[in-house]
């Protein structure tokens, strides 16, 4: 009896992963087989095969113009975040204590907001101010959601590594900034750079905040698909689409060979 | 007289609100090795730290040269500091690591490159410029350590624990080499160890502390055979700690009521009177059986055998007499060697091997 | 770290960006929570109106606001439910793996869609769902439904609640994985040493001991999923309206900022009640 439970109990755990797994890449492989598709509509299957749809994303004004943004504006965001995160980390890691630990419940708590109210509050905050929105409000609130992730990741490397190196290079009479460039950084690198790929992920497929910010000849790439499938059926959708999907392969490789898949999400070993 | 290196008057360390060091005042002379040595919580390594840089003083002085450093950052102080975890940078390969502070001093390249050669020949690790530090064994990332700090040049050399983390041969080698080194190139030293065979092998001088004090301060003989006070007497080395009170004056010697009941004859005149404590080692106390004589000028006392313990190069035995045991080492081959636990013991000893210690 | 008072110095200097663009946001996150307690007032313009709680008693009897709130309740326990039951075998999957290799092409598979623009996914679910889509292409081939037949899969909440399961997922995988790795797996042998088939062991000690994890992961889902804003809009169209939706259209289409700034401060309230309660939990769970 305990057999055929266990067998039913099994059963069900393949289930439950396959269904998962079906649920995370069936839509996305359904949206790369349409994107070959020869139809001027999205019809499954696809009654003929064509590149054209591809040329369509790069012919078409709005595709590479708002990818363009999207580019500027998470090159942008991702030095300015990760540059405040690396130096709000490591002024914290000097100097350990209770305001430390009170500062970095501070620093982490944007990820409490919502983004539709980080937006609306930037949105609000530029028009008081007289900004408008475009590129500049938008990199503003891009900051604000990824700055609690660069901050981590560095906060995180600098967890690991040996305060007694810096006192190691006091001890050559190294002066504290020259610590920091020749010793800590080189050392911390692996969690800068996971924190820098993070903040640019963010910023790049940012929906929910943008969308509050945008200006009649500005908006991001997520954004501009978002506008073009509203009034569009053609599969020029499935093919940028595709485009972003091969991007974030290639980003998570590129991950996977820095540092590691499993650190980058929290799920490493401490012996690797 | 050399010049003095390094020199703390009443220094005071805290943390928090508890003193951690209290009143450490001593000197180190040019070319000495001078090793602070106590138990863990004694202070001695915040010691070390405070004049490293890394803890701030609390009160007293600290000067380098004759220059008052406590308000001197780490990283302006000439000296060197060999790490107990060695703390060479990962990244860096053994010659960048031993060029890393003298290429930051903005030497010429020439000179950082005979520094940093000379440095590998004193540690003879030649070979291993171009190696990272995980690839080297213990004893040579222990090596590289003190290269690095050689490299520097610095007036005074700071050790933390150096030999605690090789194991026992490579650590007994590691000393007479170390030793020898330092003592070619002219170094000055200040090492920090609990391991007092350590300290009493590689020292000039020996800085004795417990609990944040220091209780004692002499070469390595002076401390051994003339300790303070009970607990220098105890740290080191063994030995047979005796309450008595003073008896009576005996000629050239005196005379001590101890515990047992009898008096003990101590060479030499004890200039006050009242209560002492009277060292013995263990070494210097000879056995046995009942019957055999001694030399009659010797203390001597009668117990019964209740532990032997085989060494190797000598037996100890434990004598229980009078609520106390006292301890003996004898050569193994010898005849009182070969007692039975149980038996009836005498345990003699000469009147000039006792110590005697103020209370 | 040293005697000297200058390191103390630079590493606030070190402190100042970050602080600076923390009042920067806070100064505007107050702001707009100032709004709520004006009657009326939109974007561009001043803040007009009497002062005081109106706008809040507004939102919370207005049937409109309400049926928003009971939806994004709703469907926020679904998606929880719904991530958790998919997320904890493959999370399993992930930490129990001997081989690394299965276990980084794992992640690999989680982390790919994760890292994917939503929009591109909750596009690809509409191919999937929608009237012409997959599914309803399949069930038409296989004569479950007619020809020219279809089931409305999309622009309800069945659908929303699927995209939102599909968003929330990678967070609940790699949430449930990073809590499970330090798990102690001899509790386990010691359980089946005691007699206890892996069911059991399964039940009575994995899962009690895996608690806290899935109390984090289904904390984050809830959340996610109650201010999810571009899931509702692509998948649910008009027909399903989360609080989300309801801020964006209060604040930049009916000019009404007052009520966006009202329902902003109740989604920051719910959050926060959320991660309090979810503290709670963990705490008596952990004193039980």
């Amino acid at each position: 009896m305990a057999r055929a439970r266990l067998r039913v109990a099994v059963g069900l755990l393949w289930l439950l992963r396959i269904g998962a797994f079906v649920l995370l890449f069936a839509p996305i492989a359904l949206v790369i087989a349409m994107s070959f598709g020869g139809d001027a509509y999205a019809t499954f299957p696809p009654r003929s095969w064509s590149f054209k749809w591809y040329l369509n994303v790069f012919r078409r004004d709005e595709f590479a113009s708002s990818f363009l943004t999207s580019l500027t504006v998470a090159a942008l965001v991702t030095p300015i975040s990760v540059g405040i995160g690396t130096l709000a980390a490591y002024g914290l890691w000097r100097r350990p204590g209770a305001t430390a630990r009170a500062l970095e419940s501070v620093f982490m708590s944007p990820v409490l907001l919502p983004l539709v109210v980080t937006g609306l509050a930037v949105l609000v905050f530029v028009n008081r101010v007289g900004i408008g929105t475009g590129i500049p409000a938008i990199v503003g609130a891009h900051v604000a959601i990824t700055f609690p992730y660069a901050f981590r990741a560095v906060l995180a490397a600098l967890g690991r590594y040996d305060r007694r190196l810096d006192e190691a290079a006091a001890s050559l009479k190294v002066r504290p900034f020259r610590t920091f460039w020749h010793v800590t950084l080189p050392l911390i690198r692996p969690g800068i750079v996971a924190g820098a790929m993070f903040a640019f992920v963010m910023s790049f497929d940012d929906f929910a905040a943008t969308i509050f910010l945008i200006a009649p000849d500005t908006r991001t790439l997520p954004i501009a698909i978002y506008q073009y499938m509203e009034f569009n059926l053609d599969p020029t959708v499935s093919a940028v689409s595709s485009l972003l999907v091969v991007l974030a392969t290639i980003g998570v490789l590129v991950v996977e060979r820095v540092i590691g898949v499993d650190r980058f999400f929290g799920i490493g070993d401490s012996t690797r | 007289m050399s010049e003095i290196v390094l020199s703390l008057s009443a220094v005071e360390i805290r943390y928090g609100a508890s003193k951690v060091v209290e009143a450490a005042s001593f000197d180190v002379r040019d070319g000495e090795f001078v090793t602070l040595l106590g138990p863990s919580g004694s202070g001695k390594t915040s010691l070390l730290r405070a004049i490293a840089g890394f803890v701030p003083v609390a009160a007293g002085e600290v000067r380098l040269l004759g220059h008052r450093v406590n308000d001197m950052p780490a990283y302006e102080r000439d000296v060197g500091l060999v790490f107990q975890n060695y703390a060479l940078f990962p990244h860096m390969t053994v010659a960048e690591n031993l060029s890393f502070g003298p290429r930051m001093m903005k030497l010429p390249t020439a000179e950082t490159a005979t520094r940093v050669d000379e440095a590998l020949q004193h540690v003879r690790l030649g070979a291993y410029a171009g190696r990272y530090p995980h690839e080297l064994s213990g004893g040579q990332q222990q090596r590289v350590a003190i290269a690095r700090a050689l490299a520097m040049r610095s007036k005074l050399l700071l050790l933390d624990e150096p030999m605690s983390n090789l194991d026992a041969r490579l650590r007994a080698e590691m000393r007479v080499e170390l030793v020898a080194l330092l003592r070619g190139i002219g170094a000055t030293a200040l090492s920090v160890t609990h391991n007092q065979e350590e300290a009493l092998a590689m020292s000039d001088r020996v800085i004795v502390m417990a609990e944040g004090g220091i209780r004692q301060i002499g070469t390595p003989g002076e401390i051994y055979r003339f300790p303070a006070d009970a607990f220098v007497a105890g740290f080191i080395g063994d030995a047979n700690v005796i309450e008595a009170t003073f008896a009576a004056v005996d000629g050239e010697a005196t005379r001590f009521t101890v515990p047992w009941g009898e008096t003990v004859r101590a060479a030499g005149r004890a200039p006050e009177e009242g209560d002492a404590l009277l060292l013995l080692r263990p070494e210097s106390v000879g056995v046995c059986a009942p019957g055999e004589a001694p030399d009659v000028a010797s203390n001597r006392v009668r117990g019964r055998l209740v532990a032997r313990a085989y060494m190797g190069a000598y037996v100890e035995m434990r004598a229980a007499l009078g609520g106390i045991e006292l301890v003996a080492k004898v050569p193994a081959d010898h005849a009182s060697a070969h007692l039975a636990l149980g038996d009836d013991i005498v345990l003699h000893w000469r009147p000039d091997v006792v110590r005697v210690i103020r209370r | 770290m040293t005697g000297s008072r200058g390191p103390a110095l630079d590493s606030r200097l070190l402190l100042l960006p970050a602080l600076l663009v923390f009042a920067a946001f806070a100064a505007a996150l107050l702001d707009l929570l100032s709004w709520s307690f004006h009657a009326t007032g939109r974007i561009g313009a001043a803040p007009s109106g009497e002062l005081g709680l109106s706008v809040y008693a507004r939102v919370l009897s207005d049937p409109l606001y309400l049926s928003a709130l009971a939806t994004t309740l709703r469907l926020s326990a679904v998606a929880t439910a719904g991530s958790l039951l998919l997320g904890l075998p493959i999370a399993f999957w992930i930490v129990r793996t001997p081989s690394a290799r299965m276990r980084a092409t794992l992640i690999i598979l989680v982390a790919v869609p994760f890292m994917t623009s939503l929009i591109v996914r909750l596009y690809a679910l509409l191919l999937a769902l929608g009237n012409n889509g997959l599914v309803n292409r399949a069930l038409q081939a296989t004569g479950v439904i007619a020809e020219n037949d279809f089931i409305p899969l999309i622009r309800n909440e069945t659908s929303v609640a699927i995209g939102l399961v599909y968003f929330v997922l990678p967070f609940v995988v790699f949430t449930l994985a990073g809590s499970f790795k330090r798990f102690d797996r001899t509790l386990e042998e010691a359980a089946a040493n005691l007699g206890a088939d892996e069911l059991v062991v399964l039940f009575r000690v994995t899962l009690p001991l895996m608690a806290p994890g899935i109390l984090a992961a289904g904390t984050l889902a809830f959340v996610l999923a109650g201010t999810a804003f571009a899931t509702p809009l692509v998948l649910g169209g008009s027909a399903v309206r989360m609080v989300a939706n309801v801020i964006y259209d209060q604040a930049l289409f009916a000019q009404n900022l007052p009520v966006a700034a009202a329902l902003s401060a109740v989604a920051l309230a719910f959050t926060i009640a959320c991660l309090w309660l979810a503290g709670r939990l963990g705490r008596w769970g952990s004193n039980a």
